[in-house]
């Protein structure tokens, strides 16, 4: 069975670094990515020479678009966090989104409780409120795989649905609103806006939040007995259990972490981006994290970076979109196209690295 | 409410069960086929999905029906194909490729429909669904007449479909290799019969299935094709496939308690209930977790299910 995302790229005899070898798998597989964009363009009547551009200059074309490239890497960054945690231990979960929902409803829930007057508290409980929420949503398919024996991936993106139900049942019954014909509840409380750092950008505190986590989930998947018993479990279930790891608290443990780096993410986008709950909480974070987290191979620096680029393909859309006319769902079909590329490509390296050691 | 009135309602839920079965069952039967060669393609909804758009297209811009589903069904066998080189050839984990399967199909075809909607006004964008075919004598029948044999073309086919690949399944060789093959693919190639052939075979014929649900969904039943449409169908019929325990025979059960469902939920947008919508929207999904959950999920599970082959 291929254990593709777990293992390093094979060594080579005249020794090229494994890390540039991977660098060079991703660079391929953006150009061929990018290859195929040009051809899609062509294909539907755009001319490539416009759209390009704009959609460069949309992402990082002066101040103010690196700024909000950056904002929008930041969900991404948490999701893919969430994402490389749980696939290191082979544990396939597909329910970024729904976790994410559910951490914006909690912290919607904590910010109108304390209604924005404790200070610095005011943001900082909802977006703790936030966590637990998404990690109570993980460990719902982590106990059910773990007893009943239940397939995570369709688990999780059945819980996805629930979850966006549940947002709508929410701001339809729930919330407080001005307006009840909208799908969108009020503001929640000024005091749990998060602070932001450079004024007139969509900057904030978040993004201390999301370097923080890679750090520490860096840390503690190299460094910690944690990160180690996740590697054991992933790459043989059987063999850990006679370490004494035990699969179900384990199970359990990494779906809480994944699912409280989701939640976090959605009180993130509550109280830093939307500041109200409506359907655009649930905008694709959740997926794009998976893409983000396999270019990355599941490693919290490389998803830094990975996250920066899908941030900017999100921008520059929008500018693509008003320059050249062509619709912003292109940076979505562009990144699914880059991780088809990516999984073809770091397949028919491995595969030649291998030929030329058996040729050795 | 008098009887007469009772009785007219539940034969209305009945008649949209059914045609709310079809893409469920017809997208189902594929993906079991597909199961039990050893493959599990999560792909399904991202099929379906294109499926529903280029039959759409395809029945606006030639206006027939047949072409429309001809054209769902090619697509549907083409992601199969790119799906069985990835996961057969190339071994890539069968979970990644599904995902980038449906993320793919996603983005593309939303980013292809708004393209499409650039050049024809919301208006005008739209198709003739298929017309209901009446089976004479049997539409007669009371109460489930109309609701089984008053249906369009796709339905019945979905119905033959379920006997067709059952009987294949257990009645014949090459349905005795395909299960074989999800049990144990090395008997089947030391028995000197190509492993690779029969996945591609069984990943295509999903795909073509899926493409067929997604052409029932866009031109068997709407006049319109719309983003996300599918809304987690292909999801449904993976779930279906687990539920009736990879026997085709209870694949047309699972598929009708997941239509019910959903009939009844669009039944009370119209008479309105005491249940709020959103509840009644979250019930499919809600129960597909509550048959995976008591139905325990190991018992007659191919055990070659996602494994690569390789040959040593």
């Amino acid at each position: 069975m291929s254990t593709q995302l777990q293992q390093p790229l094979p060594s080579v005899a005249f020794a090229v670094p494994p890390a540039l070898i991977t660098l060079a798998v991703i660079v391929l597989s953006m150009l061929a990515g990018l290859a195929i964009t040009v051809l899609l363009l062509l294909a539907t009547g755009y001319r490539p020479a416009d759209a390009l551009p704009a959609l460069w200059a949309g992402a990082f074309g002066g101040a103010h678009e690196t700024a909000e490239t950056v904002a929008r890497a930041v969900p991404l960054v948490l999701t893919a966090l969430a994402t490389s945690v749980a696939y290191r231990a082979r544990l396939w979960s597909v329910g970024q989104e729904g976790q994410l929902v559910v951490g914006a409803l909690f912290t919607y829930a904590a910010a109108q409780l304390l209604g924005g007057r404790v200070g610095p508290f005011a943001w900082l409980l909802p977006l703790g409120a936030g966590a637990l929420g998404g990690a109570l949503w993980g460990v719902l398919p982590a106990w059910w795989k773990a007893r009943r024996g239940v397939n995570e991936i369709i688990s999780t993106v059945l819980l996805n649905y629930v979850a966006v139900y549940l947002l709508t049942y929410a701001i339809a019954h729930l919330c407080e609103k001005a307006q009840p014909t909208y799908l969108q509840s009020d503001p929640v409380p000024g005091g749990a806006w998060l602070p932001t750092l450079v004024a007139d950008t969509p900057l904030n505190v978040g993004l201390f939040v999301a370097l923080g986590a890679a750090s520490v989930v860096a840390t503690v998947l190299a460094h910690s007995a944690f990160g180690f018993e996740l590697r054991a479990f992933g790459s043989n279930p059987v063999a850990s259990r006679f370490k004494g790891i035990d699969s179900v608290r384990t199970t359990v443990v990494i779906f809480l972490v994944s699912g409280a780096l989701c939640g976090l993410c959605g009180a993130l986008q509550l109280l830093g981006t939307h500041q109200r709950l409506s359907l655009a909480v649930a905008s694709g974070a959740g997926n794009a994290g998976i893409i983000v987290a396999m270019l990355a191979r599941l490693n919290p620096w490389g998803v830094l970076l990975a996250a920066l680029m899908f941030g900017a393909l999100d921008t520059g859309s929008t500018m693509m979109q008003l320059e050249a006319g062509v619709p912003s769902t292109l940076a979505k079909a562009m990144q699914a196209l880059m991780l088809l590329c990516f999984l073809f490509c770091e397949l028919a390296v491995r595969r030649v690295l291998a030929q030329r050691d058996c040729d050795d | 409410m008098t009887d007469l009135m009772q009785g007219a309602l539940v034969a209305s839920v009945l008649a949209a069960a059914i045609r709310l079965l079809t893409p469920i069952l017809i997208a189902a039967i594929g993906e079991l086929v597909s199961e039990r060669s050893g493959v599990m393609n999560l792909g399904v909804d991202g099929t379906m999905l294109s499926g529903c758009f280029v039959g759409f297209i395809v029945a606006f811009a030639t206006g027939s029906a047949a072409a429309a589903i001809a054209a769902a069904v090619l697509t549907g066998m083409l992601l199969g194909l790119l799906t069985a080189l990835a996961v057969v050839t190339l071994r890539i984990e069968q979970f990644v490729v599904g995902l980038a399967v449906n993320l793919l199909c996603s983005a593309l075809t939303a980013y292809a429909f708004r393209t499409f909607l650039q050049v024809v006004p919301s208006e005008r964008a739209y198709v003739t669904p298929l017309a209901p075919l009446r089976i004479p004598v049997l539409a007669d029948l009371p109460l489930v007449g109309p609701a089984l044999f008053q249906q369009t073309a796709l339905t019945y086919l979905a119905y033959v479909l379920v006997p067709l690949v059952a009987f294949w399944l257990h009645r014949t060789h090459a349905g005795l290799q395909l299960r074989c093959l999800g049990e144990n693919p090395k008997l089947v190639d030391m028995a000197g019969a190509s492993v690779v052939r029969r996945r591609y075979a069984a990943i295509v014929f999903g795909g073509a299935m899926a493409g067929l649900a997604g052409a029932s969904l866009s031109v068997g039943s709407s006049m319109r094709f719309v983003e996300e449409m599918t809304g987690g169908r292909g999801w449904l019929a993976i779930v279906v496939v687990v539920a009736a325990n990879w026997k085709p025979a209870r694949v047309p059960l699972v598929a009708l308690v997941f239509a019910v469902l959903q009939a009844v939920q669009i039944q009370a947008q119209t008479t309105g209930s005491a249940v709020p919508y959103e509840v009644l929207l979250a019930l499919p999904y809600v129960a597909a977790l509550a048959l995976m959950v008591v139905f325990r999920a190991s018992s007659r599970m191919p055990a070659a299910l996602g494994v690569a082959y390789v040959r040593d």
